[in-house]
């Protein structure tokens, strides 16, 4: 398997991909905002799908940074403490940003079935949207006191201090140290994997078949109506699979297998974002068969799938975990 | 006998070979199998129980061919699976166990087939039978994916 | 407790959880007989 980056390439990708939740946040937010302001909904809808493609590219975000911590141990000049603090911060803040993902989704999936933004929904989601941008930045700020020397003395940094001091609610090493410790943890989450996945591969299926003209007879807003619980089965899986994540980082940083399934994940999230908001497959009654575009969406939707599938089940083969 | 099946060419083939077509091959089509089984298992329960109601019921009816192709990839593979390992699993409760579940959904799923969707009329009303069979078929195939993950850590 | 009870009563635990977010979801949805969109609404989208 061609190798996709090296942990130099991954620290790398970390700094490069690591604006899209702190700049990516802040400019979603404010298009937010202005949409309210401007009492315009068509600029929250978009808001909303800026919300939900900055939630998953946080994806390879957290687990480049993963990559970064490691290649960064042991350098002189470097501090575990100040790596540690940052890890924890931002762990915090991706588990807001996936909650903030997840509500973006819902508005657009009620948008996209009853016509207009929802109040509840979209006020919920600007409110995540605060917290996440705070919690973002104080998770960027503490990146900046990893290895900015030129900033040092500065009023702003080392702001929030080392982990215990700053207050965080969320360790990863204590996430880790349950999973090691308790004996249940693993298999639970091996299994809620792989039911997860199959209720999210059958909603895909019952979607993607329908639009790619093998299922007949039901109208394609009668299967949207199922897309939630397709979000869900993949939200049990990005619970567990962060499980896996924290507690053996090292069988999955290195693992080209994993490079290429967080790669077709995304891939596939860009891919189910359209599923929820396309207009001409929404419009498609029972009898009629969709345009080429929607067969070509419903045939990529369930390759990206087998993919990420194939790709996990080849963890311990292709790379070195386990 | 079962030494005799793991000491066959084709079990030695499967596991030893360093060829990736040999046992994480196997694995990984059993796993398909599975996901695409369960899934649809999944989504005709989902509808039995009332989710989707917009679909037609016998609309549905293909992903029982669905299930049955996937169900006859892991009977294979699962056979391959087996023979590999077979003085271990064939004592093992869970593995038996397993195969009850799986037995279970695979009768859930003839019985939903044949109450509902053989007369090829759309029902008015979901019956509460149907539900019922819909929720025994979720928890077995549940089950089912839970004793084949606790193969690998229970006896 | 032995860990194949454990590992099913969590499974059990999700299951539920599923179950009552997806009807929550589902039940806050308008019914489809009230709102099939067809082409003709698609000057009200957003």
């Amino acid at each position: 398997m061609p190798e996709l980056a090296n942990q130099a390439d991954l620290a790398h990708v970390h700094l490069l991909l690591n604006h899209f939740p702190t700049i990516g946040t802040i400019l979603g937010l404010g298009l937010l905002l202005l949409a309210f302001i401007r009492k315009n909904d068509h600029l929250k809808k978009v808001s909303l799908e800026v919300m939900f493609l900055i939630a998953l590219a946080t994806v390879p975000v957290y687990v480049s940074g993963q990559a970064a911590a490691e290649a960064l141990k042991g350098q002189s000049g470097v501090s575990m403490d100040a790596i540690t603090a940052h890890n924890d911060a931002a762990l915090g803040s991706f588990i807001m940003m996936e909650i903030t993902g997840f509500f973006a989704w819902l508005a657009l999936w009620r948008i996209r079935r009853i016509g207009r933004p929802t109040t509840g929904l979209t006020y919920t989601v600007l409110v995540l949207s605060v917290l996440t941008v705070a919690a973002v930045a104080r998770a960027a700020n503490m990146g900046g006191d990893i290895r900015h020397p030129e900033i040092e003395g500065g009023q702003y940094s080392g702001l929030f201090g080392q982990a215990a001091a700053s207050g965080g609610f969320i360790s990863a090493a204590a996430i880790k140290d349950f999973v090691l410790q308790h004996p249940w943890v693993w298999p639970t989450c091996e299994t809620l994997h792989f039911i997860g996945m199959s209720l999210m591969f059958g909603v895909l299926m019952i979607v993607n078949l329908r639009l790619v003209g093998w299922l007949r007879g039901m109208s394609f807003a009668s299967v949207h109506r199922l897309l939630p619980f397709g979000l869900m089965g993949f939200g049990i899986n990005f619970i567990t699979g962060m499980f896996f994540f924290i507690a053996a980082s090292e069988q999955y940083t290195q693992n080209v297998a994993f490079h290429y399934k967080v790669v077709l994940l995304m891939l596939a999230g860009v891919n189910y974002l359209v599923l929820t908001v396309y207009d001409e497959a929404w419009a498609l009654p029972a009898s009629a068969d969709a345009p080429l575009p929607g067969k070509l969406l419903g045939a990529s939707a369930l390759v990206l799938a087998v993919g990420v599938m194939y790709f996990g089940r080849m963890l311990p083969f292709i790379g070195n975990a386990f | 006998m079962l030494t005799s099946l793991e000491q066959s060419a084709f079990s030695t083939w499967l596991l030893s070979s360093n060829s990736i077509w040999a046992y994480p091959t196997v694995l990984t089509l059993h796993t398909f199998g599975m996901m695409v089984l369960v899934g649809a298992a999944l989504m005709i329960d989902l509808r039995l129980l009332g989710f989707g109601r917009g679909i037609p019921l016998q609309s549905m009816d293909r992903l029982f061919r669905v299930m049955w192709v996937a169900f006859a990839l892991n009977a294979v593979t699962g056979t391959m699976l087996f023979v590999a390992d077979a003085s271990k699993r064939a004592p093992s409760l869970i593995f038996w166990t397993k195969l009850a579940f799986v037995a279970v959904g695979l009768v859930m799923a003839v019985m939903i087939r044949r109450r509902n969707f053989e007369s090829g009329a759309e029902p008015v009303v979901i019956s509460g039978a149907a539900k019922r069979l819909a929720i025994v078929s979720l928890l077995a195939w549940s089950a089912a994916i839970t004793a084949g993950r606790l193969l690998a850590y229970v006896a | 407790m032995p860990l194949t009870l454990t590992v099913a009563l969590i499974v059990l635990a999700v299951i539920v959880i599923v179950a009552i977010v997806g009807y929550w979801i589902d039940e806050a949805e308008e019914p489809l007989e009230r709102g099939e969109r067809t082409t003709d609404d698609r000057h009200h989208r957003v």
